[in-house]
């Protein structure tokens, strides 16, 4: 797409001259909100001070800073979230408390967003693009009650922008990346582009259309592209990418109608993503009789679908606040299987077929302050979910035909009161009863509360739970032949997951706010029962069986502190995460708590002078340890401990505005540190240790990101 | 409002995708011919060969290969030794290639009488290769030495005909005369020796097993008496491996024990029948190669002078059947199906080198113990017709450069599983052809042989596609 960058350029002039007589004055960087409004687990809008629920924020300009695209860009700097790439299959998932994706729910303005296991989890973060988003607020915890099943170490809820100050608003802009030290105009590297209209009908009616288009073309890294095999070694596996190339196109539309008592919108997203995955394995084929080859290989395209409607309505009604969201929403993840000639390009056998489909909609619907008292107030609420998915693949055997239908209606009532025992004191315990077609009735329970001393320190004490339904293969895996025989079990029960978190915190400033200082201390526990796991249903014959058998806790705690002073904001945060693990499962298991440590810090100085704005962050995931099972050197199963390596992530950027802010120029390093794969050491009891690498990312890599802001 | 429209129309152009990133595969450029194999032999009563020319990709466009004959004691002419088709001219033939076409031929008639002991033949070798504007030369096997009796086969390229990821093919192949033999795996069930000795064996590829009652009488068996015994006969379960054929060959150590002269010594086996031919389609780089159970049967075998008595019948029935089965003796075997009584499999002892096929191994559960467990591409040497064999590794020797002077006489070894898994990793998600390895091969008539294999899987990644290259040593 070499014409395409051109072209940009020239337009880019062409605007320069054609809309200079325009002014306008855009706010680089406001002077950090220190109180940021936020939404998620809020009866209404409100500040972060005043939330019985401890939030953390993800604001715009900490996004325009680290020039993020997808979700994974940004939340792999957040303390306590680690983000998991699986270079294999490009997609990244979010790991919080050592836990995987499928515990943790990302919503789109309150909104599950749909993924391969139903809404709102196991989502791949590095599919969603943000834009268009006004913050990013994360809550720690089981938030069974605010947000249903699958919400059990906590919840992302991404807050997107619906309005401009200005009539016309025209956004085109590009983005170029290396990958590592990869990059040109052909075949390396990233390149984004993107444009956006957003225009003011009337005081009260708003839209906007944008377009995005991501095209990350594959981190070679060890490997030699997609043309490459050797006739020497055919198995050294050097064919392809560490990072599969992949293409990503996102568009959406928004209509916002904001009136005086009553506030609506609709947004529509369309995704498309194509993923080529190139086999390292190549089959020389070779022709006795001449010797020559016909190398080939059998690769594979990924086409991921997906469409996102969202109908809201918010008001006031006697005095009552009220609250409607309905979403339908529809995923088709597609599978396409070839042999590919290396010499021609030729693609043989071909075949390709739907291995995820989903469509579900999704209702959720509030009512609160309907028993308005100074001391007590109340929400009381809905929430349907329709989602029908088709999964296949599940297994080697009779892929294609072998798929498997599952719908889960679920049906959800919930209510909470807070309730203000005095100024300083209050309280909101909350239940939710849901029903389903498939699980038995599940209840969820939540109690929070809030207390503000004297001296400004406020402590939060936050109590939830919530169920973690089994996903897919855990109920469907069938593989079983004369060699094998491992199945899903249909009777499983949803996982508990439970949690208690306190949060005690207190801002200190000096007069005129020069300098404040917002230190937060939280500590928490977290367990899951009747976690899913692959047991022995029968030793002889040997056959395996998914059932509720495990339990999983974490403990921690965490420090985390914001310093503003001046032109200067800098974040720093330290915590300590224990993890044990009750592997009823296995034969055996030691249950220790292993610890983990990460740190994050962010710094950023702006200089108002020359409209720049100068960032780094910074995030260090400690050493991680695990305890598996596995043969010692006599044969004997025994517990070893491996220790996934520490890692680091350096950011570093700079933002200037240029000609009335209508330019804004982004340059930074992204992964400073170089870190491309980490090794998982695992020592047993010889003193033998074997590693094994993981990819992690593609190394020191740079981005310039050039954005026009066209506003009359 | 127009001037805004030309600017918007403008922003979006700019959007429209133009397909600049095209996909850039170099092509085929070479045009390769070679003769199918490096030696033929005319067989006692062949009177004519079609000498096969190969290509390395079907012809692009039309043109011609010259060929130069040379021979020894050998005149050309329809009264003198031989002839060829096309004809040559002062030893020189010219074979057009036709565009499309993957190979072409040569007839050569044979007049020639060749008496016993005589060796005569003649050479024929690739001059030159001329497509119009195509890039085209000879390679590999670029000349064939053709004998006019039968001697031992030089080498070249074989694709043993398993039959693909079903695997219903058992394939005797013979180095010597570079031929193979091939036969459905579920032709026969059980084979009994032809040697001195009274053994039986069973059909491992269909995964059977066998285990010794406590009773002497077959009908007194009843399903009753062997209901328990059944669930032990299984892979995956420890202790499954001594229910086996020992996988070595070792006739010592098959399922069923030695045959004894005494009647009263011989007791009556449960035999799990295994499994019939798979029919699945697996997905690329597996197998499917157990299909229906096939049952159980009860059977005893006693000795009836050098011949076989053999009973057999179902779990619960009251009375058997019987048939007497005499050894043949330029035979390993003497095979029998249930359902087809006696049946021809293997070729006679000297006619076959290696045995491709499914069959069953032993192997340790994650536990510890052994397993009985079941393999595919499975390549068996003929042991029992004094064919040996060792691995080479290729970072002692390259294939290409082993010679007649580095064979070690020491390192041979009759085990059956020599061979075996050895020249594949099948362990998903890695499926592989092990490239670094090799293997020296001596047969009955002391001929010795390199082998190496050069596919596991077809180009389309199904499994059941072998393809390996030999060269005789000396």
């Amino acid at each position: 797409m070499k014409c395409y960058q051109f072209l940009f350029i020239f337009f880019v002039l062409f605007c320069r001259f054609s809309f200079s007589q325009q002014k306008e004055t855009v706010n680089l960087d406001s002077i950090q909100d220190l109180n940021p409004v936020i939404l998620t687990a809020q009866y209404r809008p409100q500040s972060v001070d005043k939330s019985i629920f401890e939030v953390d924020v993800l604001t715009q300009s900490d996004i325009q800073k680290m020039a993020g695209n997808t979700l994974d860009d940004v939340l792999k700097q957040t303390l306590n979230l680690n983000v998991i790439p699986n270079s294999g299959e490009g997609r990244s998932g979010i790991q919080q408390f050592g836990f995987n994706s499928e515990y943790v729910k990302i919503l789109i303005d309150g909104v599950p967003f749909i993924g391969d296991e139903g809404f709102g989890n196991a989502i791949d973060i590095s599919q969603i693009n943000i834009d268009d988003i006004e913050q990013i607020e994360i809550v720690e915890g089981a938030m069974g009650v605010q947000y249903g099943a699958n919400a059990v170490t906590g919840v992302v809820n991404i807050i997107t922008k619906k309005s401009s100050r200005h009539k016309w608003n025209l956004t085109p802009y590009i983005q170029e990346e290396t990958l590592g030290s990869e990059y040109n105009w052909s075949d390396k590297g990233r390149h984004i582009q993107s444009f956006k209209v957003g225009y003011n009908f009337s005081d009260s009616w708003y839209g906007e259309i944008s377009f995005i288009r991501n095209d990350f073309r594959g981190f070679y890294g060890q490997k030699n592209g997609r043309y490459f095999y050797n006739p020497q070694d055919p198995n050294d596996k050097t064919r392809g990418y560490d990072w599969l190339p992949k293409m990503q196109h996102t568009g959406k539309t928004l209509l916002n109608y904001n009136g005086k008592k009553f506030r609506a919108f609709y947004k529509f997203e369309y995704f498309n993503e194509r993923t080529d995955s190139y086999a390292n394995q190549v089959r020389l084929n070779l022709h006795g009789p001449t010797q020559t080859v016909d190398p080939t290989a059998n690769d594979r395209v990924f086409r991921t679908d997906r469409q996102y409607h969202h109908v809201n309505l918010t008001g006031d009604w006697q005095e009552m606040n009220y609250s409607i969201s309905v979403s339908y929403q529809e995923q088709v993840r597609n599978r396409e299987g070839f042999t590919r000639k290396l010499l021609t390009g030729e693609k043989n056998n071909v075949e390709r077929y739907d291995y995820n489909t989903r469509k579900g909609l999704f209702s959720r619907g509030t009512l609160n302050e309907f028993l308005k008292s100074n001391w007590i107030s109340t929400e009381a609420g809905y929430e349907i979910t329709v989602d029908r998915g088709e999964a296949s693949g599940l297994s080697e055997q009779n892929t294609g035909t072998d798929t498997q239908l599952r719908e889960v209606n679920s049906f959800s009532g919930f209510l909470s009161t807070e309730l203000i025992a005095s100024k300083k004191l209050s309280f909101r315990p909350g239940i939710r009863y849901t029903t389903s077609n498939v699980f038995r009735d599940q209840i969820a329970l939540s109690l929070s509360s809030k207390l503000d001393f004297n001296n400004g320190y406020q402590l939060r004490a936050v109590l939830g739970t919530a169920p973690k339904l089994p996903n897919f293969e855990e109920l469907y895996f069938y593989m079983v032949d004369s060699n094998h025989d491992v199945r899903g079990n249909q009777n499983l029960k949803p996982e508990k997951g439970r949690s208690v978190f306190l949060h005690l915190k207190k801002r200190f400033a000096t007069k005129n706010n020069v300098l404040s200082y917002q230190p937060k201390f939280s500590v928490w526990y977290l367990d899951v029962e009747d976690k899913i796991d692959l047991i022995v249903a029968n030793p002889s014959p040997l056959s395996f069986q998914y059932a509720n058998i495990d339990t999983y806790k974490t403990w921690g705690v965490a420090f985390r502190n914001k310093i503003y002073y001046k032109q200067f904001s800098a974040g720093i945060g330290i915590a300590l995460n224990g993890e044990s693990k009750i592997l009823n499962s296995s034969n055996e298991f030691d249950d220790d708590f292993l610890y983990s440590m990460q740190l994050s810090g962010q710094f950023s100085y702006s200089i108002s002078k020359w409209k720049t704005s100068i960032s780094a962050y910074y995030k260090y995931n400690g050493k991680q340890y695990q305890f598996v099972l596995a043969p010692d050197d006599f044969g004997e199963a025994t517990i070893t401990k491996d220790k996934q390596d520490a890692y680091s992530w350096l950011d570093l950027s700079a933002r200037k505005t240029f000609w009335n802010d209508q330019f804004e120029l982004s340059l930074g390093a992204r992964n400073l540190l170089d870190v491309k794969e980490i090794k998982t050491t695992s020592t047993s009891g010889a003193g033998h240790s074997s590693n094994s690498p993981m990819m992690l990312g593609y190394g020191r890599s740079y981005f310039l990101k050039f954005l026009y802001n066209i506003n009359f | 409002m127009k001037v805004f429209l030309i600017r918007l129309s403008l922003f979006l152009s700019i959007f429209v995708l133009i397909g600049c990133d095209k996909d850039d595969y170099p092509g085929k450029k070479d045009f390769v011919v070679a003769f199918e194999n490096p030696s033929e032999q005319f067989s006692g009563e062949e009177s004519f060969k079609n000498i096969r020319l190969v290509f390395s990709q079907a012809a692009p466009e039309s043109g011609v290969i010259t060929l130069k004959i040379t021979s020894e004691n050998l005149f050309y002419g329809a009264e003198a030794d031989f002839t060829t088709e096309p004809e040559a001219v002062n030893g020189i033939i010219q074979i057009p290639v036709v565009k499309g076409s993957a190979e072409s031929f040569l007839k050569l008639n044979k007049f020639a009488e060749i008496l016993p002991g005589e060796e005569k033949g003649l050479q024929l070798e690739i001059e030159s290769v001329a497509l119009q504007k195509f890039h085209a030369f000879a390679q590999g096997n670029t000349e064939t030495i053709i004998s006019f009796s039968e001697t031992a086969a030089l080498g070249g390229a074989m694709n043993p005909e398993v039959g693909g990821p079903n695997q219903p093919n058992q394939v005797y192949v013979n180095l010597n005369t570079k031929s193979e033999t091939k036969i459905r795996r579920d032709t026969w069930d059980f084979g009994f020796y032809s040697g001195d000795d009274f053994h039986v064996k069973l059909n491992s590829s269909l995964y059977m097993f066998a285990r010794p009652l406590s009773f002497y009488d077959i009908d007194d068996v009843r399903e009753a008496d062997v209901v328990a015994l059944k669930p032990w006969m299984n892979f995956l379960l420890a202790g499954s491996e001594k229910f086996m054929d020992h996988p070595s060959g070792d006739l010592n150590k098959l399922a069923i024990k030695p045959i004894a002269e005494s009647d009263d010594e011989n007791p009556v086996y449960l035999v799990k029948m295994g499994n019939e031919i798979g029919t699945d389609i697996p997905a690329p780089g597996s197998v499917a190669v157990a299909g229906k159970d096939r049952g159980w049967k009860k059977i005893r075998i006693l000795r009836r002078g050098n011949d076989y008595l053999f009973q057999y019948a179902d779990v619960n029935s009251n009375s058997h059947h019987e048939v007497l089965i005499s050894k043949e003796d330029t035979f390993n075997f003497t095979f029998f199906s249930i359902s087809n009584g006696k049946v021809s499999v293997e070729p006679a002892r000297q006619n076959w080198t290696l045995n491709f096929t499914v069959t069953m191994e032993i192997e340790p559960l994650p536990e510890g113990p052994d397993t009985a467990y079941g393999f595919s591409d499975y390549v068996k040497i003929n042991s029992l017709g004094n064919v040996k064999a060792y691995r080479v590794s290729t970072s002692d020797y390259t294939y290409t450069d082993f010679a007649e002077n580095q064979i070690e006489e020491s390192k041979f070894s009759a085990d059956e599983r020599i061979i075996g898994s050895s020249w594949r990793k099948a362990t998903p998600p890695e499926r592989e052809l092990i490239t670094d390895i090799f293997y020296v091969i001596k047969d009955a008539q002391n001929h010795y042989y390199k082998l190496r294999f050069t596919a596991l899987e077809n180009e389309n990644g199904l499994r059941g596609y072998p393809a390996f290259e030999y060269k005789l040593l000396k």
